[in-house]
Formats: C-alpha cells, sequence, structure tokens
C-alpha cells in the first residue's frame, strides 16, 4: 500500500465512568482509513465497534474519557476545539446511524433537513441549499423529490428515512462517510437496496466509508478491508478476501462458523459464553475464556502483530 | 383546520353535559335553603312560597333539570335571585378584567419561564441549576395569595412602585402599569410550573437520536438548542401552560381580591356570600366553558407546533 491514508486511528482507548471506577470499553485500537475503500468494523454487540465509530467524530458524550490519537489532515480530532470540529462534522466527515426513525428530527421538514449542511458549510442560502437538497434525494434514489422536501420524517418509511440520513451524509460531499449499523433497523429486502446504495454512491463519489455491523454477510458483499473487534480490542484485521479465506484468530474462525449456510442445512454454530462485561475484564487475552485454543500464555495480553493481515493472539505468532 | 375545529367542538358536547349534570347536582344538594336564604328568617311563609313558585324551586327535580338545560341552549345562564340581571350579562360585565389578568399571568410565566428552564437544562447540575431548581420549588409551595400580599409589602408599599389597589381603568398605559403587580403574582407559580417542564422537556429532547445526527451535522451549539430541540421541547411546554391557564381562572378569584380588582373572583365572592344560586350556578358552568375553550386553543397549538398532529 502506497496511499497515505486518510485517518489514522493510533492507539484510542475510551472508558466510561461506572459505579466510581473508570472501565475501559475500548481498549488500545490502531487502524488506518485509506482513501477510496470500504473499511468494516466487525463485532459482537457491545465490543465498543459503536462508540469507536462515534469517537472518529468525537460524538461521544462529555462522560467519556478518550485516549490515543486520531489523526485527520494533520491533526489530532481527539485534543481539537469544539469550533474547529464543528466545521469537520458533516463536511469532511460524515456519519449515518443505526435508527432511521429516530435519527431525523420529527419537527423539520425532510428538505431542511437535508439543506441544513449545506448553509452550515458551505455558505448556501436557504433556496439555493433545498435545490441542491433535491439533487440529493435524486442521487439516493428517491423519486418524486420536490414533494418529498416538504414532508415530515413520520411521512417516511424506514427504509426512505435512511435515504435520507444518506443524502444528509453526502450533502457536503465528505471524504470519510461513517455508516453505524445502517441497515440493522430495516427488512432485509430493504437492507439490500441500501448497501448497494452506498457501494454505489462510494464508487460513483471516491469516498471512503466505516461500515460498522455484525453482519458478516453484509462484509463479504462491500468490504475491501476489514477489522474485528472482540470486548474492545482490535483482534484481527485483513482485507477481506484473505479474511474469509484465511481467517486467523480463533474468535474470527468462530464468528465466521456462526454464518448459517444454505448446504449446512440447519447446523448452526453459535459461539459459546458471552462476551465479557466491562467492569470485569479478563486480565490475559479478552477471548481466552471461550477460545478452544487457549494456553498457559493466554494468561497475559497478547499483541497485534503487525502487517495487512495483523492478528492478536499468541497461538498465531506466526501468520502474515 | 375549520373542520378541526368543528369536530374538537363537538366532541366537548359531552364533557360540557357532564359538567352542567355535575354542576346542577351539587347546587340542589348544597345545604341551606335558596328562599330562606335570600328572603331572610323573617320572611313569612307566603313571601317563601310565593319566591320559591316564582325560581321554579318546586318543580319536580327532572323539569328544573331540564329547564336548565334548555337555557343554556339558548344560551342564558339565567338571572340573578337578588337582582334579576341576566347572569351572562354580569360576568361579560367583568370578564375582560379576568382575562387581562389570566393572560398577563400566562405571559410573565411563559417569558421567564422558558428561558430560565432552558438555562437550567444547559447548565444541567450547575449552579445555576440548582439555584433554579430551588427558586421554583419554593415558587410552587407558596401560595398565590401569599406571594401577592408580599408583592404588594415589597413592590407598592415599600418603593411605592406600583398601586396597591389595581383599578383596571384609563389608557393602555395606565391599564397594563395597574396589571403589572396582579400578573405578576398570579404568575409567579406558572413560572415555576413551565420552567419546571422546560428543564425536563429540554434535558429529555436534548438526549434523543436526531440531536445526535445535528451534531454529526456540524451544527454549533446556538443552534443545536435553540434550532433542533426547541422547537420539540415547546410540545410539552404548551401542554402545561393549556393546563394551567384554566387553573390560573381559579387563582385569580383570590388575586383579584386582594388587588380589589373587578374580575370573575368578586362576583363569585359576592355571589356565595349573597347565596345567590343561580349566579354561582352560571359562573361555574361559564369556567367549565372557558376552560373547555382553553383546551380547544392548546390543541390548536399543538398543531402549529407538531406536524404531526393534523388539523384537517
Amino acid at each position: 500500500m502506497t496511499a497515505t491514508p486518510l485517518m489514522t486511528v493510533e492507539d484510542l482507548s475510551i472508558s466510561f465512568r461506572i459505579e466510581d471506577r473508570w472501565c475501559r470499553a475500548v481498549n488500545g485500537v490502531s487502524f488506518d482509513i485509506m482513501p477510496d475503500e470500504t473499511l468494516c468494523l466487525v463485532g459482537e454487540s457491545g465490543c465498543g465497534k459503536s462508540i469507536t465509530a462515534m469517537s472518529l467524530m468525537r460524538l461521544l458524550p462529555g462522560s467519556a474519557r478518550l485516549g490515543g490519537r486520531i489523526g485527520f489532515d494533520g491533526k489530532d480530532i481527539l485534543t481539537m476545539p469544539e469550533a474547529e470540529l464543528q466545521t469537520i462534522r458533516g463536511r469532511r466527515i460524515a456519519m449515518i446511524f443505526q435508527e432511521p426513525m429516530t435519527s431525523l428530527n420529527p419537527v423539520l421538514t425532510v428538505g431542511e433537513q437535508i439543506a441544513e449542511p449545506l448553509v452550515l458549510h458551505k455558505g448556501m442560502g436557504w433556496a439555493e441549499a433545498k435545490r441542491e437538497a433535491r439533487h440529493l434525494l435524486d442521487l439516493v434514489r428517491i423519486p418524486d423529490a420536490d414533494r418529498r422536501l416538504r414532508q415530515y420524517p413520520y411521512e417516511l418509511s424506514g427504509g426512505m428515512r435512511q435515504r435520507v440520513m444518506i443524502a444528509i451524509g453526502l450533502a457536503c460531499r465528505p471524504e470519510i462517510l461513517i455508516a453505524d449499523e445502517p441497515t440493522t433497523a430495516l427488512d432485509v429486502t430493504i437492507q439490500a437496496q441500501v448497501l448497494a446504495l452506498l457501494d454505489e454512491i462510494r464508487r460513483e463519489q471516491g469516498l471512503s466509508i466505516v461500515l460498522i455491523t455484525h453482519d458478516l454477510g453484509v462484509v463479504a458483499n462491500v468490504a475491501d478491508r476489514v477489522a474485528v473487534m472482540y470486548a474492545g480490542d482490535l483482534v484481527e484485521t485483513a482485507p477481506a478476501g484473505e479474511l474469509f479465506d484465511k481467517p486467523s484468530h480463533p474468535y474470527t474462525q468462530a464468528l465466521l462458523r456462526t454464518v448459517p449456510r444454505a448446504d449446512a442445512a440447519f447446523d448452526l454454530h453459535p459461539i459459546e459464553g458471552q462476551v465479557p462485561s466491562i467492569q470485569s475484564m479478563p486480565e490475559g487475552c479478552r477471548f481466552a475464556p471461550r477460545c478452544g485454543e487457549a494456553h498457559a500464555a493466554c494468561s497475559s495480553p497478547p499483541n497485534l502483530s503487525s502487517g495487512p493481515h495483523a492478528v492478536r493472539c499468541w497461538a498465531r505468532r506466526d501468520v502474515a | 383546520m375549520a373542520g378541526f375545529i368543528l369536530r374538537r367542538l363537538l366532541s366537548t358536547i359531552p364533557t360540557l353535559l357532564g359538567v352542567l349534570t355535575i354542576v346542577f347536582v351539587m347546587i340542589r344538594v348544597a345545604p341551606g335553603d335558596p328562599a330562606l336564604a335570600i328572603l331572610g328568617d323573617n320572611a313569612s311563609q307566603e313571601a317563601l312560597d310565593a319566591f320559591r313558585e316564582r325560581m321554579g324551586l318546586n318543580d319536580p327535580m327532572w323539569v328544573q333539570y331540564l329547564d336548565f338545560l334548555r337555557g343554556i341552549a339558548r344560551g342564558s345562564l339565567g338571572e340573578s335571585m337578588i337582582s334579576g340581571t341576566p347572569v351572562l350579562t354580569s360576568i361579560l360585565e367583568v370578564l375582560p378584567y379576568t382575562l387581562e389578568l389570566a393572560l398577563g399571568a400566562v405571559f410573565f410565566g411563559v417569558v421567564i419561564g422558558t428561558p430560565l428552564g432552558i438555562m437550567a437544562a444547559l447548565k444541567r447540575n450547575g449552579w445555576l441549576d440548582y439555584l433554579l431548581r430551588v427558586v421554583s420549588l419554593v415558587g410552587l409551595s407558596f401560595p398565590a395569595f401569599l406571594t401577592a400580599i408580599l408583592l404588594i409589602l415589597w413592590l407598592a408599599i415599600d418603593w411605592r412602585l406600583f398601586p396597591v389597589i389595581s383599578t383596571p381603568t384609563g389608557g393602555i398605559g395606565d391599564r397594563l402599569y395597574n396589571l403589572f403587580l396582579p400578573a405578576l403574582s398570579l404568575g409567579l407559580i406558572m413560572v415555576a410550573y413551565v420552567m419546571r417542564t422546560a428543564r425536563s422537556a429540554m434535558l429529555d429532547v436534548l438526549g434523543e437520536d436526531y440531536i445526535r445526527t445535528a451534531r454529526a451535522k456540524g451544527a454549533p451549539m446556538r443552534r443545536l438548542f435553540l434550532h433542533h430541540a426547541l422547537r420539540n421541547a415547546l410540545i410539552p411546554i404548551v401542554t402545561v401552560i393549556g393546563l394551567y391557564f384554566g387553573l390560573m381562572i381559579g387563582n385569580a378569584v383570590l388575586t383579584e381580591i386582594i388587588f380589589n380588582r373587578p374580575g370573575l373572583g368578586k362576583l363569585i365572592v359576592l355571589a356565595l356570600n349573597q347565596r345567590d344560586y343561580s349566579t354561582l350556578q352560571g359562573l361555574m358552568v361559564f369556567s367549565a366553558f372557558l376552560v373547555v375553550m382553553v383546551n380547544l386553543l392548546t390543541d390548536i397549538a399543538y398543531g402549529l407546533v407538531d406536524p404531526r398532529v393534523k388539523l384537517k
């Protein structure tokens, strides 16, 4: 890889105060976001992928304590003044969320909500921004744009609302679009449409997408690179094809086995046990209690190996 | 819009009918004989009988009830047992003064309460928030008449800024000047209510997903609060204003008496003292009607604030 990354996340850690104790929800995660790629952050619920995504724009509540560095355009997002951050949010990095039903403001028209980032960042007047909003609705394949612009969110279906969210995200032609489980709340058929749309737009506009998902089927369809998270640790990162062909970390392997397959009938393989609670993380490798290959070394935390296919596991020192 | 108002008006009929029945029964079961109360202990049996006959008090209950409803359907609230003037005329004569007072109080409540509530929400758990919460709690637990007396002592007697007796006459400036103190004292509880509602509504709204979306767009704080959050927080605030406006008419009674202002309050007290049952009955019916109208206005206000409430 010769291209320079758009964003460099270095040793990111996120802690929350729970019952007078700081608990680490994300534990020193590092990854790069390259231009023009789809990076998928994968993991079970509660593994820290959503808060990692939110921290890329510093959207977490003030009660969260962040450590490490998020390099963007030579600056650190984590230490940037709020005013400067406001010129980046929505303009150079945009985000769409998991809940299209509640993520749009119920008392503002769709048109106003799409036009807003253009007025905030591009110095457009409202009339001009609304005209541009019309093109954006075309871009996200919402027909009858003129009528839709005047409508309120409650008049739109879930899939339609998520398209509106995408239109808001794309309004200022950002370099990075962060999509936090954008299809989880939608019907399966609508999910496929929305994902196809995101992929298409990425190709047309040449932006990078960070897609947060727990759905490996989605990952297989759209990802260029995959980062697998477990209990706040980044456990494996690799180009998508390689990850599916040669998953290395025992957790990734187990995760891939959980995907139901048509040829395997009803033979499901759940991962036994649960993600450890944020208040009682295991001392060593955080996956060890659920790992079939755990041995003595696993009682101390392994490091992430280097290279394009990196693994955090004592039993996999030889890969990459 | 017109259709919506018409439908809402029609739907108030059962409510009003219920209120009318309750008022009718309450007046009839209240202890005391109106004839005896009005004509006095020394009245002759003939005089008493004649009075009862004239007022229809000898008719069976259901006839009285139907007469009562018939009168209201014709827009008549009956005549005073004492003076014989139509009750509606006496009410309409003093209604503007009470409305003026209630509106003034709502004005103070909204204009002071809303910004304070928003500030408390923005500085949540800061010293300002704590101060405002304590002050509003004190405000709520203070009876309106006590506040009124304290305000008179302080602003009218000690500082001589306002008149002790509020006479609503003269030009608009004079009227507002005379209105200021009574409206403020009546409005202080409203300030406390509106402030608490505005604070909690604002805090609720600030935790919503669409506020996060607005932050992700790069909206500055000011716009986040005043544009994205406030319009949503207005919905519960409007509810409280509507609810309290009805209570306000009741509370106005005491305020009017303390400031010696004409209004429904003085009319009610006079009617009570004179055992003027027909005036009391008319006043109760009229107040109920007023509250129903305020609720209707509140519903219309919802439609203006929240697009999900359709006025069509």
